[in-house]
């Protein structure tokens, strides 16, 4: 499963989902929403994605990870909108027979979501809200 | 060039340029069916300077896939201009 989402990401429901009784390792990554950045305090963040290229570039990136690693199944899901502090914006999760090839991939999954999916924030401090000054896309 | 001829050409904005623009989008016509990127960079910047498009190290994507700016564009692609991201 790899999507964008407007829905808060239910962790437990993406464990269930990844898990397989095939594979002996489940490994995610989980970001989060920080309450604070260097100037000081964060209130929240919104998130903004186009979406088609994403979900274009997250099927690329469910390809290559397949090929790479001997795994059973891989979800990412990053979210869009409005989200507070503390909630999920972005998980990937992986399962495999042995725990290497899930925590390889799962490295890969978050690494490339963030250098190739068109996803911009902004933050919302008490200084008002900005947009974070990102890096250029990676082809 | 033929004069005869004429394109409109949706430019899909997001995050920074979307919000400068207070739109989604920019329609623009050109005088013949296609554009380079690299010719549509310029006439962006010079058509809008209140997007600071030479300020922000932006690409193009084309059809959802990021793009050389030698290829052109016709009014049937889907284009967008891409600012620095920041996912995750």
């Amino acid at each position: 499963m790899i999507s964008t989402t407007k829905n808060t990401i239910d962790q437990t429901k993406i464990f269930d989902q990844v898990k397989d009784d095939s594979c002996g390792a489940i490994i995610s990554f989980t970001g989060l929403v920080r309450d604070h950045n260097s100037k000081g305090k964060v209130e929240g963040i919104f998130y903004e994605a186009y979406n088609e290229m994403v979900e274009e570039i997250l099927k690329n990136i469910e390809k290559e990870v397949f090929k790479k690693w001997n795994i059973k199944k891989f979800i990412a899901v990053h979210r869009t909108g409005d989200l507070q502090v503390g909630e999920i914006s972005v998980i990937v999760a992986v399962s495999s027979e042995h725990r290497k090839d899930a925590f390889e991939a799962c490295s890969y999954g978050i690494e490339n979501i963030k250098k190739r999916c068109p996803i911009w924030k902004k933050e919302k401090t008490q200084f008002g809200n900005e947009w974070i000054e990102g890096v250029k896309i990676s082809e | 060039m033929n004069l005869l001829e004429y394109a409109t050409l949706k430019i899909r904005l997001f995050g920074i340029l979307r919000e400068k623009m207070d739109s989604d989008d920019l329609i623009i016509s050109i005088h013949d069916t296609s554009i380079s990127l690299k010719k549509l960079r310029k006439y962006l910047e010079e058509l809008n300077p209140s997007l600071g498009l030479n300020e922000i190290n932006f690409v193009f994507a084309v059809n959802k896939v990021i793009c050389n700016e030698d290829i052109n564009v016709k009014s049937s692609d889907e284009i967008a201009i891409i600012p620095p991201i920041s996912g995750g």
